[in-house]
């Protein structure tokens, strides 16, 4: 057996532990109501497909604005991706503010999730654009296309690497729980919702489980019944791309930054005045502070690890399709997967936080970023077969180099989630070791205010960490 | 990329080397018994009942107090299932009167024995379960801004009126205790049929249910909601954080739910003695103020109240709360809830 395949394997066994954990754990197995279990699938698929398609169309409208963005670039982009860290309870009130009276149902789910996904897609399309068809985009503009014609064509031609990139916010709403619960009204049941009911109400692990597992075969029989190839994509420096700029889109641009930032942002000054009434509380942010950015870069690091060991394993051609298509089973299902596994000290929490939450988030990161690249370097990888490169010497001279950057840049994704994450940090963890628990502590005793105060915080803090992933990238890149 | 690898090596090596080192020079790492406590996080937090008690308790005891957040109930016991394999904790707060069978399922629990004190009388009535003992209590209402109202609702009725379409923030009672509490509290009153008849009309004038209490309250403090429900103790944090008396909690003439928050010793326990006088501490006149003033729930014994500012909370009818539901009259229950909503 070679050791690609090796690594393949110890991959696989990493995402389905929490699966082979409690079913070992759980020796009874009970099956769930089919009927209901129909419902919720129908819940959550209607609302995945509507938010995908919509987040699309505003996605599509941003990057056409971002494309005639010069200036700041970066720092419009990491705005743009804000709103897919918030919690969302926050994306509501922000949701809510802008709109009155409120719709419920699933054009309420699907326009919260859109406007959180939004701004994601804009800047993946944006990039996709710059990488595809920025030297085609020069010609046309020779060629005398107009800018509508051109969008067009562009369109046909890209269509698969769109369809991914929906795919990717799909499989996220998909497993949403929050926000289908708090505003979907009487179609606010998806499959985490009843998965989460499994376990609060009957502690009925074993359906959960069951639950869990239909979810993720679901979505791999769907993926693997599209047969969707892998996006090619070249790495060419940026051109021009006066053709796919609409200059007036660039107010959406500003209208979406603006809806999210002013809501979110208008209430922070008596937000931190309120927090610096809590007494203690300021003494705690500070000594939770240092360890919640050693685990946030914690998580960035073991991330780092495994794109690269997924680059190394890269001819496995099975576990890129799995990963692509796979589903992480639930938050609460992870977490109580390693309270099993036995807590004996503090640095097991925290290695076992590590390795919890790159399994939460490995998945979604794969399809953003890391799939599209890895698959531009398969004839590079295949001409190094040809010429009799064993895999270490493939890994080292084609694979790995390039892509490194953009592993860096999963990283410091992934990096910034763990720091606002809570959801996870409360099962593993059994006091408040991070800014993330502080937030949800504040969250349920009355002082929302304050909890904002300090999300504002670990999103400044989240820029920093991403920047210093990127960071790295250039400085090993020059 | 070697170098990116080396340098991240050592950056951690570093920072879990500081840490071991912070860990090992820990001048409070002494040989003194930890009594080892589960509560909820809102207990355990700065602005919780919890650093008070804890300070309290060290200064007699000579001991140390190590507080475990527990979240909810269904983690609390997973944690307690999983721990115990190694000894785990001394005593756990929190469960309501709702958890307890789960509770009872899932481990043993030692008998306490509690000194007669001045119980309020409803919570005389919980006394009969003597592994576990309530340290507070709560009373479920609707909260709304008197400004925003023009007539205060006195029954579930008024909750039809216009004014509340689309209104009103609850919690979903499949994921939420407080939730689960307004369902049962309905069926209590109107009866089962009636209640979910009444449902399907009052449905239009809830805008949300929020996975949790804190989803729910916080559309209410963000003014996108007039109603919510949460506890008779909730504007008493208004008033004194906010200095806002704008925030009442209307009274139904029908009455009120209650929801007890309960104290156990695990049959596990290592510091059993110890656990036996935290609860003594949690009992006495000193600790049920500071469980009232930072939890904002009520005392358990009386005469605590007095001279405070929830001497001035009115004394809601309370319903009879000796009937508690099984899991599986819950769990058909909420599936009848479910159809209901699905049908929408």
């Amino acid at each position: 057996m070679s050791v690609a395949r090796l690594v393949s394997l110890a991959i696989l066994l990493f995402l389905i532990s929490p699966f082979l954990i409690l079913i070992f754990h759980f020796h009874q197995t009970s099956l769930p109501d089919f009927g209901e279990a129909f419902w919720a699938l129908k819940n959550t698929f209607y609302q995945a497909i509507g938010s995908a398609l919509i987040a699309g169309v505003m996605g599509l409208g941003i990057s056409l604005g971002l494309n005639g963005i010069q200036k700041r670039i970066q720092f419009v982009e990491y705005l743009l991706y804000l709103p897919s860290f918030l919690p969302p309870l926050f994306l509501i009130l922000i949701c809510m503010s802008w709109i009155d009276p409120f719709p419920s149902g699933i054009v309420a789910i699907v326009f919260i999730q859109s406007l959180s996904y939004a701004g994601l897609l804009g800047v993946e399309f944006s990039r996709l654009f710059r990488d595809k068809v920025g030297a085609i985009s020069e010609v046309g503009y020779v060629l005398g296309f107009s800018k509508s014609q051109f969008l067009f064509q562009v369109l046909r031609m890209l269509k698969r690497d769109f369809l991914g990139l929906l795919f990717l916010v799909f499989i996220s709403c998909f497993a949403s729980f929050a926000i289908p619960l708090a505003v979907g009204g009487g179609r606010g049941t998806t499959l985490e919702v009843l998965i989460y009911e499994k376990i609060r109400i009957s502690g009925n692990f074993s359906e959960a489980l069951f639950l869990s597992l239909l979810q993720s075969l679901l979505l791999i029989s769907f993926v693997m019944l599209l047969r969707r190839r892998f996006v090619q994509r070249k790495n060419i420096e940026t051109r021009s791309l006066t053709l796919l700029s609409w200059p007036f889109l660039k107010g959406a641009v500003l209208l979406y930054i603006g809806s999210y930032v002013f809501g979110f942002l208008a209430d922070i000054p008596s937000g931190w005045s309120q927090l610096f009434r809590i007494q203690g509380l300021s003494q705690a942010i500070l000594e939770v502070l240092p360890l919640s950015i050693v685990l946030s870069l914690g998580v960035g690091f073991v991330i780092y690890i495994f794109v690269m060991a997924l680059a190394f394993a890269s001819r496995e051609k099975w576990i890129h399709k799995f990963i692509f298509s796979y589903v992480t089973p639930s938050t609460a299902l992870i977490g109580f997967s390693y309270l099993y596994l036995g807590m004996s000290s503090e640095l097991m929490s925290y290695l076992l936080f590590c390795l919890g939450f790159v399994l939460l988030s490995i998945c979604s990161l794969y399809r953003m970023g890391v799939a599209p690249v890895l698959g531009g370097l398969e004839s590079q990888q295949i001409v190094g077969m040809a010429l009799g490169a064993g895999d270490f010497l493939i890994a080292r001279r084609i694979t790995w180099p390039q892509i490194h950057q953009v592993a860096l840049k999963m990283s410091g994704v992934g990096a910034v989630w763990a720091l606002g994450d809570f959801a996870f940090s409360k099962i593993i963890f059994s006091r408040d070791v991070t800014l993330g628990l502080i937030v949800e502590g504040l969250m349920t005793s009355y002082r929302l205010g304050a909890a904002q105060a300090l999300m504002s915080l670990i999103l400044f803090l989240g820029g920093l960490i991403y920047l210093f992933f990127r960071g790295v990238g250039y400085v090993s890149r020059s | 990329m070697r170098h990116f690898l080396v340098f991240m090596f050592l950056v951690f090596a570093g920072l879990f080397g500081a840490l071991f080192l912070k860990n090992s020079r820990d001048p409070n790492k002494d040989s003194r018994p930890i009594l080892k406590i589960y509560a909820s996080s809102s207990f355990i937090k700065q602005w919780g009942p919890g650093p008070w008690l804890k300070e309290k308790f060290e200064s007699t005891c000579d001991c140390k107090v190590e507080y475990n957040d527990a979240a909810d109930s269904v983690l609390l016991m997973q944690k307690l299932k999983s721990e115990n394999r190694g000894g785990g904790a001394d005593l756990v707060l929190g469960f309501d009167q709702y958890d307890l069978e789960m509770a009872q399922k899932g481990i043993e629990w030692k008998p306490i024995k509690i000194e007669s004190l001045n119980f309020y009388e409803p919570v005389r009535a919980t006394l009969s379960r003597t592994h576990f003992i309530p340290y507070d209590w709560g009373v479920l209402a609707f909260l709304v801004r008197q400004s925003e109202v023009k007539e205060l609702p006195k029954s579930f009725d008024d909750l039809l009126m216009p004014e509340f379409a689309g209104q009103i923030s609850l919690q979903d009672p499949r994921t939420s205790s407080p939730g689960l509490q307004f369902l049962l509290w309905l069926i209590s009153v109107k009866g089962e049929e009636e209640a979910f008849q009444f449902l399907k009309k009052f449905n239009a004038q809830v805008k949300s249910y929020g996975a949790n209490w804190s989803m729910s309250y916080g559309l209410f403090q963000k003014n996108q909601v007039k109603s919510t429900l949460s506890w008779v103790t909730s504007p008493v944090f208004h008033l004194l954080e906010e200095k806002n008396s704008d925030i009442v909690a209307v009274e139904f003439k029908e009455g009120h739910p209650i929801q007890f928050e309960y104290v156990g010793i695990p049959a596990t326990c290592k510091n059993c003695d110890l656990a036996e006088k935290f609860v003594k501490l949690l009992l006495s006149k000193e600790g049920q103020k500071v469980i009232m003033e930072k939890n904002f729930m009520f005392p358990v014994i009386q005469g605590v109240r007095d001279g405070t500012v929830f001497e001035s909370i009115p004394n809601y009818k309370l319903m009879d709360m000796n009937v508690i539901p099984t899991i599986a009259e819950r769990e058909r229950i909420l599936k009848k809830w479910t159809q209901l909503r699905r049908a929408e």
